[in-house]
């Protein structure tokens, strides 16, 4: 079994949690990401793009249909992600495949604008809420 | 066909190096706004910055920056209007909008440009413009609001929007009496000096432009003349500022690209002279521009061997390519017959963008070349600037068409206690013949949500706005094509529906 280095949050009303089975990366936010959790977002994501890129993935799933509301700062942790992922060479570059619920105007609205920064590297995905919230 | 400025490449990084420190103070000042931290003085800094950002993008020509920070600046405007009470998505879209900002600044000399949705980035900050006032109101340098210096904005927004309520009340009327002509003509002419409000002249942008592809001609070693041909017409400012970044690409590019140096034309038999004619033209409801020089024309055999380089074409599509096929890749992102970045013009940024802007207006750019005749750019571009993407609801009334903004989602629903907005606008007394096909959806956003009965199925088009009214207020007429639609504002029209019940 393939470990991954790779913190979960659980604080200040956010939960995040990484996933590797089969592999497929993924992480899943559920609650709200506000200022007090930009640093742990931030943290969490560089570690996820060290370890998307040591275990080669083609992709990384970001769920956030269960996430209430991201806010700038923490969005701004998801723009510098992506650029690090486009500053790679294009056969280390992998994708970002984000579900969202688009019953929730924000994540319909702020994950196609993150997707205008990079549409061959982010795709969007949208599904029913897992009835988190 | 690159973007053709001669500017020297350390003039280029000191703009870099600028705007990145810019960007710091705009983000910051910014945050403090939103946080109710800010001052006076920061507001009035972050703006001056702002303004100042889009004029140095455009020396330097960075039309793709010039179009976000453009929008940047009425989301800031429209920000300011409300206090910089803003909900946490358009404080994302105001972030994201600096970052895009930086992430075009910071490119590479040369690198691709491949993968940015300038165009769909623009679109997501015009759907939340489209739920705020949409007018010319923009900051000075100092920071002052106040109408654009020499654009003839001598009437508020205020007072716009209330004429654009008078004008949506008349086609209420208009509905209502069965299209009376002489009030089908009071409309008329209402709608149109309405649209004469926010229209500026385009000629003296366009001297500017030809003084100043003279100058670079100069510099370049080479003689050129420019002639410009065409009516003085007005356009809206946002055509303006279109028309502007498009001007800058096609003239710098047409002298440094197009017009040979003199001794090189007198080998041809052409005279050491080159000339370059703007054309202007007014076709019904659209704008017409032409740029057409006597230069040498674009060598499609560098377009070839560069797709080749850049893996835009395989080998054996590069040699079949048929030279339209060529000149359609000077439209694509990042590309530039340039390997080496000596000038700005190699930096392969700038015609998609500019192509981005027109089509974002629902124009459209072409490109014809012929070897040692010359080049041929000619964009039109509707004079309405308000363009807003809608849901396109047929009424239960035959001959009404409502619309909803697309920021509102429309679910296939039987809701409890629907309205059908034809009825309550009086438009269709209850028990009247209705259109055969009854639909019931709810439009919703953001948990609020109303439950419709509409005449059909839904669609979505782009409309243009041909009477703004104020986001107070849940009524506007927009156009699509000849058809005259009632926009909706649910979250206005539904509670004040209610209120007067």
């Amino acid at each position: 079994m393939i470990m991954i280095d790779i913190p979960n949050i659980d604080a200040n009303d956010l939960r995040a949690a990484p996933n590797y089975v089969d592999g497929q990366l993924s992480l899943s936010f559920a609650g709200s990401a506000d200022s007090r959790s930009q640093g742990a977002i931030e943290t969490m994501l560089g570690r996820v793009h060290t370890e998307a890129m040591r275990l080669g993935v083609p992709e990384v799933a970001v769920d956030f249909r269960d996430c209430d509301f991201v806010n700038s700062s923490c969005f701004k942790a998801f723009i510098v992600w992506l650029e690090q992922i486009q500053e790679l060479d294009s056969e280390q570059q992998y994708r970002l495949r984000f579900f969202s619920d688009d019953t929730k105007a924000w994540q319909r609205r702020s994950l196609q604008a993150l997707s205008c920064f990079a549409i061959e590297l982010v795709h969007i995905e949208s599904k029913p809420s897992r009835g988190g919230s | 066909m690159a973007v053709a400025e001669a500017l020297p490449l350390s003039i280029v990084a000191q703009f870099r190096a600028t705007t990145i420190e810019r960007l710091g103070r705009i983000e910051s000042a910014w945050g403090a706004l939103t946080q109710r931290v800010g001052t006076a003085e920061g507001e009035s800094e972050l703006f001056h910055d702002v303004h100042t950002l889009k004029g140095e993008a455009r020396l330097v020509g960075f039309a793709d920056v010039v179009l976000i920070t453009q929008r940047l600046e009425d989301l800031l405007v429209a920000a300011r209007r409300r206090r910089y009470r803003v909900t946490e998505d358009v404080d994302v879209l105001v972030t994201m909008a600096i970052q895009f900002i930086r992430m075009l600044v910071r490119k590479r000399a040369g690198a691709s440009q491949g993968g940015i949705d300038i165009n769909g980035f623009l679109k997501q900050i015009d759907d939340v413009l489209a739920e705020w006032p949409r007018q010319s109101e923009t900051p000075d340098a100092s920071g002052a609001t106040g109408a654009r210096a020499g654009e003839g904005g001598k009437v508020s927004v205020a007072v716009r929007q209330r004429l654009g309520g008078a004008a949506t009340q008349m086609f209420l009327e208009l509905i209502m009496s069965d299209e009376r002509p002489r009030l089908r003509r009071a409309w008329e002419i209402l709608v149109g000096e309405l649209a004469q409000l926010d229209a500026v002249p385009l000629m003296p942008l366009v001297r500017r432009h030809a003084l100043s592809a003279k100058e670079v001609a100069a510099e370049l070693g080479k003689e050129v003349d420019v002639v410009i041909e065409g009516p003085d017409a007005k356009v809206g400012i946002e055509v303006l500022d279109t028309i502007h970044a498009a001007l800058l690409h096609t003239l710098r590019n047409a002298v440094d690209h197009g017009i040979e140096a003199p001794h090189v034309r007198a080998a041809h038999g052409k005279p050491r002279r080159g000339q370059i004619l703007v054309n202007i033209r007014i076709d019904a409801d659209a704008i017409v521009v032409t740029i057409e020089d006597d230069g040498g024309g674009i060598d499609t055999e560098a377009l070839r061997r560069r797709a080749e380089t850049l893996g835009l074409l395989s080998p054996e599509d590069a040699s079949a390519a048929p030279d339209s096929t060529l000149i359609d890749l000077a439209f694509a992102p990042g590309f530039s017959v340039r390997e080496a970045a000596t000038t700005i013009s190699g930096r392969g940024i700038g015609l998609d963008a500019v192509r981005a802007g027109i089509e974002r207006l629902g124009g459209t750019i072409s490109l014809e070349s012929k070897r040692n005749v010359g080049a041929n750019v000619s964009f039109q571009l509707p004079q309405s600037r308000r363009v807003i993407d809608v849901h396109r609801l047929p009424s239960t009334q035959p001959g009404v068409t409502f619309a909803v903004p697309t920021t509102w989602m429309v679910r296939a629903e039987r809701g409890d206690d629907s309205i059908d907005p034809a009825i309550a606008l009086g438009l269709r007394r209850a028990g009247a013949s209705v259109s055969a096909t009854l639909a019931h959806i709810v439009l919703a956003r953001d948990g609020e949500e109303y439950p419709i009965v509409i005449g059909g199925s839904v669609t979505r088009v782009a409309a243009v706005r041909i009477c703004p009214t104020s986001p107070d207020d849940g009524l506007e007429v927009v156009s699509v094509d000849d058809e005259k639609m009632l926009l909706i504002r649910p979250d206005a029209f539904f509670p004040s529906l209610r209120r007067s019940l």
